[in-house]
């Protein structure tokens, strides 16, 4: 399958962009053959692309003494914390009775010189808010910038949400594709294994206005990887800076690689997309793929699947070890069609019942509603005689 | 079961068939057998002496009847009740053997005896093994019925009388319960902010249940002088026979 892409070079592209209006960032071109070049333009969303927690921690009286403190009233308690983006690492100091948070912006340790990092709380109460944080982060030859809401639920838990990514275009087979790049902040000193730092948004430009989140299992991204397979070529990932029109502009850049390839079967029926992963070290995203799928050989340790069939569809997202080797068709036990399940278990005098949507080889899925998920109901015999009914909560 | 999957597969899923066993029901069986059994032992064997089964029949029914109010959610609560009823019951039947033993035997035979009544009974007739709550919630029942009844017991020493005695339960109770929860609600409202302190009515709740309980098995000592005399020698305000009463020697007539 060829990528047809538009434009010679980054910059005529951006020169294209401004004719075209802001905000509608036109497909990218290939500097040469083996690199594509997608220009991406920075966006912020109302919905929560990624969230992560993170611990707090108050400071002793003698680890207070030695820091730069906010310029606070005596007595008052903060509570620390820490996100990092990369290599940078933004601590933050909350002033919970005034609702207030200061951040250290520009990551010298030092609470005093920050004045653009006071931030009041747009929910006070017990738990806060702050809302609209923007992070400017090194990347490179660049400055990333992110947008996020903290959320603190008490003095010793609280989240970071994201909601910024970089936005691009690119076309392929007649067909136009929003492709993006989600800088993700993690929590200072919790373990990242198995999470990338950054992740790629691969979904239909027609779909470009429906939310997405990394934790939604709707297969629409894909972790950034040393090499990550779209569709039926490889590429090596890379989020670089270029001058123009005097200022460094974001450009996906993928660079085509030659791996060795093997073949999954896909086992159900009705994947409309498909994500396979082994972060930091492969990946691979299908889109309507066939029973066949091509991919590079290696292990795969993450998969995430769209089920979709008219205007039915379900996600699941599961651990399980795929070794695609170059001389062998393995089985990958995803797919439907579904079927609605019960585990029963005695417990005493009580029957627990434990519902379950299982695809193919009874792995778990969930439907995807738009409204209200209607809960699934049961109905017990004994014998003919039917002697109970009723639903399945959820939790 | 059915859930509409819409093109993805059919509504309705394949009937699960299920044979509903005895389950741990035989667990609780032996230990109300053990408690019958108590009844054949020398000193409950009086006709008077079955009037313990009327308390722990009226509060199992309650009990049953709360947990049947409340929904199965309620059966990891009433466990440890179930527990407190079997307890007390073998407390009240071997009560004998512990009276006039001097108060620190009888501190921590009351105390032992109520703990390990209340763990043993509460863990065999347990709806959900292994479920945390259900576990902290038996060790706080245990513990501090136990506690509060042998503490009430040592602060009464020296006023051995039954209104004493319920003064002393009522408080050492309430200092318990508040004291072993603290830490708990503290916790809580680290993690949950203020709305946590609704937790202290759960402890409140939780308490009052547990000494209603005992005061159960009180008013039977109130109200029976079988089990009145029992407990007012058990308490020191009479004097506790030198050994269970032996069987009466029956001297047949010479025929």
């Amino acid at each position: 399958m060829a990528l047809w892409l538009l434009g010679v070079s980054v910059c005529s592209v951006h020169l294209a962009i401004a004719a075209a209006g802001a905000g509608e960032p036109l497909q990218t071109a290939p500097a040469n053959d083996k690199v594509l070049l997608i220009p991406l333009e920075y966006r912020e969303v109302g919905f929560t692309i990624d969230r992560v927690g993170f611990e707090l921690h108050t400071p002793t009286a003698a680890q207070a003494a030695q820091l730069k403190l906010p310029p606070v009233g005596k007595g008052t308690k903060l509570v620390f914390g820490a996100l990092e983006v990369g290599t940078n690492q933004f601590a933050f100091a909350w002033d919970r009775n005034k609702a207030r948070l200061y951040l250290d912006l520009n990551q010298n340790e030092d609470f005093t010189d920050d004045a653009a990092g006071v931030f009041d709380a747009t929910e006070k109460g017990y738990s806060q808010k702050f809302a609209g944080i923007r992070l400017s982060v090194l990347d490179g030859t660049g400055q990333c910038d992110l947008l996020v809401d903290l959320r603190f639920y008490s003095t010793r838990i609280g989240f970071a949400e994201l909601r910024s990514f970089y936005e691009g275009k690119l076309e392929l087979a007649g067909q136009t594709w929003q492709i993006g790049v989600v800088r993700r902040p993690v929590a200072s000193g919790r373990s990242t294994r198995g999470r990338s730092e950054s992740a790629l948004l691969i979904r239909p430009w027609t779909e470009r206005a429906n939310e997405f989140s990394l934790t939604d299992s709707t297969a629409v991204t894909v972790p950034f990887c040393e090499t990550v397979q779209l569709w039926d070529k490889s590429y090596t990932p890379e989020l670089v800076w270029q001058q123009c029109d005097g200022t460094n502009k974001p450009v996906l850049k993928l660079g085509a690689v030659e791996t060795a390839l093997g073949q999954l079967e896909l086992a159900g029926m009705y994947v409309d997309r498909l994500v396979l992963a082994n972060a930091p070290h492969r990946a691979a995203f299908f889109h309507g793929p066939a029973r066949i799928i091509r991919l590079p050989v290696g292990t795969y340790t993450d998969i995430e699947v769209f089920l979709k069939n008219d205007d039915s569809e379900a996600t699941a997202a599961f651990d399980e070890k795929v070794v695609v080797t170059a001389n062998t068709t393995n089985t990958l036990p995803v797919g439907g069609p579904l079927t609605n399940s019960v585990t029963i278990t005695q417990r005493g005098r009580i029957l627990r019942m434990d519902y379950k949507l299982v695809g193919y080889s009874g792995k778990p899925y969930e439907l995807v509603h738009s409204g209200r998920l209607k809960e699934p109901e049961f109905t017990i015999y004994k014998g003919d005689r039917r002697i109970a009914s009723g639903k399945f909560q959820f939790g | 079961m059915s859930s509409d999957l819409g093109k993805l597969g059919d509504k309705t899923g394949a009937p699960v068939e299920v044979t509903v066993g005895w389950g741990r029901i035989p667990l609780r069986v032996l230990g109300w057998g053990v408690l019958f059994a108590l009844m054949f032992l020398e000193p409950n064997r009086s006709a008077r002496a079955w009037s313990v089964w009327v308390v722990v029949i009226l509060l199992q029914g309650a009990i049953s009847l709360l947990t049947f109010a409340l929904g199965a959610m309620a059966s990891s609560v009433s466990g440890p009740y179930t527990g407190l009823v079997f307890a007390l019951g073998t407390f009240w039947l071997l009560m004998p053997y512990v009276s006039g033993k001097g108060w620190p035997t009888t501190f921590w035979c009351a105390f032992g005896l109520i703990l390990i009544g209340t763990w043993v009974f509460g863990f065999s007739g347990m709806d959900s093994v292994g479920e945390s709550e259900f576990m902290i919630f038996l060790l706080y029942v245990g513990f501090n019925s136990g506690l509060g009844f042998a503490l009430g017991l040592a602060s009464s020493r020296k006023n051995p009388h039954i209104g004493t005695f319920i003064a002393w339960l009522l408080l050492w109770s309430c200092v318990l319960w508040l004291v072993t929860a603290i830490p708990w609600v503290v916790i809580a409202v680290a993690e949950a902010g203020p709305i946590a302190l609704t937790a202290l009515f759960a402890v409140f709740i939780a308490a009052g249940v547990g000494v209603g309980v005992t005061l159960a098995f009180l008013i039977l000592s109130a109200v029976e002088p079988f089990y009145g005399t029992r407990f007012r020698a058990f308490l020191g305000e009479l004097p506790a026979p030198e050994t269970p009463p032996a069987p009466p020697v029956i001297t047949c007539p010479a025929s």
